[in-house]
């Protein structure tokens, strides 16, 4: 176990070493001049885009200014947002909490949509209830979310008046922008739950649980229930990723400000330390969720371990 | 009697064995090939996306002939008329027939798609094979970029490539192209490492087959089967990445007729002229959903394996 443990995180050691690396090049991979590009070639004189680089040590070679960009991030620096002046952690920081409300209540509105159809879907299997089902969750991850979202915004808040257009705060605000989010992961895990549960009814233990005359519900409860779940939650580790991407259009939809706006700002800036923050910011969470699944994965599932 | 040596073996029996081991993959290739067909013309769901595909498809080929409009140019008439008589799905705010739009968009926002699903598939098809074939530090460095690369969540790589390379549909389709290559290369490579150990594999090796010769004709064919299920599931969430790009402003710009890039116009009027951002965002629902239609059969008949997956 301890080694397992041991190897999962170097694993993830390397690959945020390795994301550091991209971030820290997207700046060096930008056709042109990045400082000109972020400050307007000609507006500003000759000797400030000398500065700036100086300041950015972009004068330096490359392994240093990596070793520097490393450090520096280390210690909370991203470096400074072109167009606001400010830190860039503190203007992730200050826009992560919303961008996380989402996702979470996102991710929420999925499982509890996502896990009751895909469970009845698979005892009733075969009826309407299951197709009706289906084609609802096939739907529901063939939807784009700005177009839903949008969609939303045109019948519950135009229309009937029920919630904001803007998607702002954790109240009323973020009901749309959150069903927005879970409906899609509803379908997604509507059908992952589904297969799940298939597989597992058929297995033989199931067999020898009902031969051992266990009620019904207590052999879908005790015994089924636990092993179609086990791939639920490394989906959750996955999926929490996906919801922290798919912030990106749903912020833009319901003009919340959030991570996902953020970035989608710094790219129409041209604000590159604020691009490189976001993303990294991002991944390195995403890195962190998925090893902490894995690892529970295994105390949910023992044969993980010895694999 | 001395025995035969092995090049005197391998001269006078190896046409006979490629022949005859050719005409037994042929066979049983086009036997499968015909249970496959009757499997999916059984399977309600695969018949009603291909359909559907087939429509879109057809009318993104026939657009100058079917679209009543020009998409591009702006009349003289009056702006954001409802769907009517003249005009199915009404018109933009410039005057512009949005049914004429959607069918020319089409060609864009499936092109991009389809592209970018092949560009994606043929490197990351290569790339396992190679990882997963000649193993050792190329293995280790490939799988090494691919846990990278799939840090990245969803669209956050295509964003940071769009953010560095600037935005425009092309480099839409080389960002979602980039980002889909490393499921294709974690795909492959793990049925290559399998199907390497099995006896046929070793058996070539023995008889002198080149390594090319291997991975092409005795890996490749039974990892094609995995590979097109996946493609055809990616295409779909490709085609969604793509228009949600385009919809951030960041792909197609005005005045293409890209599906996303429609919607995002829609969405400041949304009170007054809602068929603006509908239409084109139903026409990407119906070519989404089509394509997951596709790919759910192509799962269930080929490769059950494949979980779902993002569709």
């Amino acid at each position: 176990m301890l080694a397992y443990l041991i190897r999962r995180l170097l694993v993830s050691v390397l690959v945020v070493i390795g994301v550091s690396l991209l971030t820290f090049s997207m700046m060096h991979l930008v056709p042109g001049d990045p400082v000109e590009l972020m400050y307007g070639r000609n507006l500003v004189s000759k000797e400030i885009i000398q500065n700036v680089r100086h300041e950015l040590g972009l004068d330096l070679p490359l392994p240093v200014q990596y070793f520097r960009y490393v450090t520096h991030a280390l210690g909370g620096d991203l470096g400074r947002s072109v167009r606001s002046q400010r830190p860039v952690l503190q203007e992730i920081l200050a826009r992560a909490p919303s961008t996380f409300e989402l996702a979470f209540s996102g991710l929420l509105i999925g499982l509890l949509i996502g896990c009751p159809v895909g469970l009845l879907s698979a005892l009733r299997r075969g009826s309407i209830a299951d197709r009706l089902a289906m084609v609802f969750a096939l739907l529901g991850v063939s939807t784009p979310q700005f177009w839903l979202g949008l969609m939303l915004i045109f019948l519950f808040a135009v229309h009937l008046n029920w919630f904001p257009v803007l998607g702002l705060g954790v109240g009323r605000g973020l009901v749309l922008p959150a069903l927005t989010m879970g409906l899609g992961e509803a379908g997604l895990f509507a059908r992952l739950f589904r297969s799940n549960m298939l597989e597992v009814l058929g297995q033989d233990y199931l067999v020898v649980a009902r031969a051992k005359g266990l009620s019904e519900n207590l052999v879908v409860l005790r015994h089924a229930l636990r092993n179609a779940l086990i791939p639920v939650v490394t989906l959750i580790g996955l999926e929490t990723g996906y919801l922290l991407a798919g912030a990106v259009v749903i912020e833009v939809v319901f003009a919340r400000p959030g991570l996902g706006s953020l970035a989608v700002d710094g790219i129409m800036n041209r604000d590159f330390p604020i691009v490189q923050g976001v993303v990294l910011f991002t991944s390195v969470v995403f890195v962190t969720i998925n090893t902490v699944t894995d690892i529970l994965y295994t105390v949910l599932d023992p044969r993980i371990r010895y694999a | 009697m001395p025995r035969p040596t092995a090049t005197e073996e391998t001269e006078t029996q190896r046409p006979q064995r490629k022949q005859s081991s050719a005409l037994l993959l042929g066979a049983e290739r086009s036997s499968r090939a015909r249970e496959l067909a009757e499997r999916l013309s059984h399977d309600s769901g695969f018949l009603l996306g291909a359909a559907m595909l087939l429509a879109l498809v057809l009318m993104a080929l026939l657009a100058p002939w079917i679209s009543p409009y020009d998409p591009i140019l702006i009349p003289a008439g009056p702006g954001l008329q409802a769907p009517g008589a003249a005009h199915w799905m009404g018109t933009d705010s410039f005057g512009r027939d949005i049914f004429s739009r959607v069918i020319w968009g089409g060609r864009l926002s499936l092109g991009v798609g389809v592209l970018a699903t092949m560009i994606s598939t043929a490197t990351g098809t290569s790339l396992g094979l190679i990882a997963g074939y000649v193993g050792g530090w190329v293995d280790l460095v490939t799988s090494w970029v691919v846990d990278i690369l799939m840090a990245f969540p969803g669209i956050l790589l295509a964003l940071a490539i769009v953010a560095v390379l600037g935005s425009s549909l092309f480099n839409v389709l080389l960002a979602v192209a980039i980002g889909s290559i490393p499921s294709f290369i974690r795909l492959v490579r793990g049925s290559t490492l399998s199907v390497k150990e099995s006896s046929y594999v070793e058996s070539a090796r023995c008889i002198g087959v080149p390594p090319v010769g291997i991975v092409f004709r005795h890996i490749l064919p039974n990892v094609l089967s995995s590979v097109l299920v996946w493609a055809s599931l990616e295409l779909g969430g490709i085609i969604l990445s793509a228009s949600g790009l385009s919809f951030l402003g960041l792909g197609a710009q005005p005045p293409s007729p890209e599906w996303g890039a429609m919607v995002s116009a829609g969405r400041g009027f949304l009170r007054e002229a809602w068929w603006m951002s509908v239409f084109p965002g139903m026409s990407i629902v119906t070519t989404v959903l089509s394509i997951n239609l596709i790919g759910d059969a192509l799962r269930d008949a080929l490769d059950p394996r494949l979980r779902v997956g993002r569709g």
